[in-house]
């Protein structure tokens, strides 16, 4: 239980004990010693005084019964000086008597005391009646029935007021051995349980040294662990001075190379317009070069029938060319069989050999020339061929083209869509990379403050490694 | 004159020569040139539709009316053993007038190509060169030289007068 307390709870525990063992020590003594007080007072003022009242009763008993005697003697003696100043003197005694009476009555606190006193006040006015019949007696001179009074009626009386005063004598006694017996048990009492109180003090200062022997213990050891604390503070924020430095120089060369990338993206951003501008004008180009194929297209299919044409004209040509050819060989043949007719007639067909000669030669030439043109015009027809066979490629290929062209120009209204979208992107990228910025300013500078903070950080743990050493001093470690 | 030239010597060359002399028809066989003597041709015509005649020769290819008159035609080339070939515009038929048992008769030889009429000097004219004996040359006048080329002079009479396929052997690949 005691150890799931706190330093200050234990020692006001202790302390709290302590006081309220001093409290609980000092209300019984004082208590005590107000109940002897009492008991004193009781005894000392109280009783004292009613004893001292009774003897003085009694003292008063005795003088009314010698004053009640010199009156009778004066009387006797007819002195009747003697008997008034008796009678003055027994009636002073009396009014004396009612007074100690009067006086006592508040102070008794006993039944049996206040019976006595009742019956002595009660008592007191029949004496006194009893006593002034007797002065009457003496000052009328009547001796013998004062003596009787004396004897018969005021004797009693008085003997029975002196035995009431020794009765409470009596009582008083027994109340004074009775305060005494009651002091002594109070005392009694009140020393055991001082003795009590004070072996709980003890108790309480035992446990308060342990407290304090067991506080200074954990002091030491929260002192050293302290001072560990404190090496491993200055080591770490010594390392942590160090990273927020190179943090804070790492931060600035970011913000330099975003500064470098926002450069960058203002330019791509740039490019990207240009793209977009570029794009539209190409997608007007393609626009352009549609109708551009369409054209060739037409133009295509009239040269494919112009080809045609050459065709059939270069057949048309080829045919004329063999007949050509046919005539000047049958010419060639009939020139031949001139010659051999010629030879056959000798000298006489000399003439005719010639002209024969001629005319083969004719024959030849233009069978040479028709020949020479047959494969001309056989090429001609070939390449023309070639030629539809190629220009149906192109107007193919050039069909394709415009398919191509379309989807071209699909792709290019795409990209012009893409690249209005890569600049919008672009845009939040250079917005983005201008929070950036803001964030590794404010990284830097946080840095900067976290090297600050490291640096007060290593002089709070110098501080608080003297407050440590003071400490260690204070608890006495090593 | 003709068959003057025909029986003569091979001793005799310098006679020979003179009679060999004279205007030549040359003509075609694939890369061949052939020349006949003009005075055995009596004409050339085109080709023409022939008509087969049934258990004669492969080169007799059969007969055709020329200007009413029947003739046979034979094909040189299975003649000579060539290779037969698909007649062309340019194939043509010579008509030479042979002597078959001292009568003259006409015959159409089928050629590839007619080419000219040429006059050859003697000195233009050699002799059939030696083949040894296995060859025979003897339908073969002599061989002429012109502007480079050799051109082998026919004796039609010869080559026509034998019944059988005559080899050119190595004068004709």
């Amino acid at each position: 239980m005691l150890a799931g307390m706190t330093i200050g709870k234990k020692l006001m525990l202790g302390c709290g004990g302590l006081l309220a063992c001093v409290l609980g020590l000092s209300y019984f003594s004082l208590t005590g010693m107000s109940k002897l007080h009492d008991d004193l007072n009781e005894i000392g003022r109280k009783t004292a005084l009613k004893i001292e009242l009774l003897g003085d009763i009694k003292a008063g008993v005795a003088q009314v019964r010698a004053e009640n005697r010199g009156m009778i003697l004066a009387a006797t003696m007819k002195n009747r000086e003697g008997v008034t100043k008796s009678r003055q003197g027994g009636e002073e005694v009396f009014d004396q008597l009612d007074g100690y009476v009067k006086e006592m009555r508040p102070l008794i606190v006993t039944e049996r005391s206040r019976e006595l006193i009742g019956q002595l006040a009660s008592n007191l006015p029949l004496w006194r009646a009893a006593f002034e019949e007797i002065a009457q007696a003496a000052v009328a001179g009547d001796v013998k029935t004062a003596n009787d009074l004396r004897t018969n009626k005021e004797g009693p009386l008085a003997s029975s007021a002196s035995k009431f005063a020794d009765d409470l004598l009596v009582v008083m006694k027994g109340l004074i051995t009775a305060s005494v017996e009651k002091a002594d048990a109070r005392a009694s009492t009140s020393r055991w349980i001082i003795t009590f109180f004070i072996a709980l003090s003890v108790c309480a200062g035992l446990a308060i040294v342990w407290v304090i022997r067991f506080v200074n213990r954990e002091l030491r050891r929260a002192s050293s662990q302290l001072f560990e604390g404190a090496e491993q503070v200055t080591s770490a924020a010594a390392q942590v001075s160090g990273t927020s430095q190179t943090l804070a120089q790492g931060a600035s060369q970011q913000a330099a190379s975003i500064e470098e990338t926002s450069a960058s993206s203002e330019e791509i951003n740039a490019m990207s317009h240009k793209n977009v501008e570029n794009s539209q004008v190409a997608a007007a180009l393609v626009s352009q070069s549609q109708l551009k194929f369409a054209e060739t297209n037409q133009q295509l299919e009239q040269m494919i029938i112009a080809m045609s044409d050459i065709s059939s004209s270069s057949d048309k040509i080829s045919k004329i060319i063999k007949v050509i050819d046919e005539i000047a060989f049958q010419t060639n043949i009939l020139a031949l069989n001139a010659a051999v007719e010629a030879a056959r007639a000798g000298e006489a067909g000399m003439g005719f050999a010639v002209v024969a000669d001629e005319v083969r030669t004719l024959a030849q030439r233009s069978a040479q020339a028709a020949r020479d043109t047959a494969p001309l015009i056989e090429e001609s027809i070939t390449k023309s061929k070639d030629g539809k066979l190629k220009v149906d490629q192109v107007a193919l290929a050039i069909r394709s083209i415009t398919e191509d062209s379309a989807s071209v120009k699909t792709l290019v209204d795409e990209m012009t869509v893409g690249s209005q979208e890569q600049t919008r992107g672009i845009s939040q990228v250079s917005h983005a990379i201008a929070q950036m910025q803001q964030v590794t300013q404010a990284a830097a500078a946080s840095a900067e403050e976290g090297a600050a903070a490291a640096e007060e950080l290593t002089a709070q743990a110098i501080a608080m490694k003297e407050v440590v050493s003071r400490l260690t001093t204070m608890v006495g470690a090593e | 004159m003709t068959t003057t030239a025909a029986n003569t010597s091979e001793s005799n060359a310098a006679a020979v020569a003179d009679d060999r002399a004279g205007k030549y028809l040359t003509f075609r066989l694939g890369k061949e040139d052939f020349a006949i003597q003009v005075l055995k041709v009596r004409e050339i015509v085109g080709i023409q539709d022939i008509t087969s005649v049934p258990q004669m020769p492969a080169y007799v290819k059969g007969v055709i009316n020329l200007r009413g008159k029947v003739i046979s035609v034979v094909d040189l080339r299975l003649k000579f053993g060539l290779a037969e070939r698909e007649y062309t515009q340019r194939t043509c038929i010579i008509v030479v007038q042979v002597q078959s048992g001292g009568v003259a008769i006409q015959t159409g030889v089928i050629v590839d190509e007619v080419s000219e009429v040429l006059n050859l000097v003697s000195n233009e004219i050699e002799d059939t060169p030696d083949f040894g004996e296995a060859v025979e040359t003897t339908y073969l006048l002599g061989v002429a030289k012109v502007k480079g080329a050799v051109k082998m002079l026919l004796d039609i009479d010869r080559v026509l007068a034998t019944g059988e396929t005559m080899s050119l052997g190595g004068l004709v690949n």
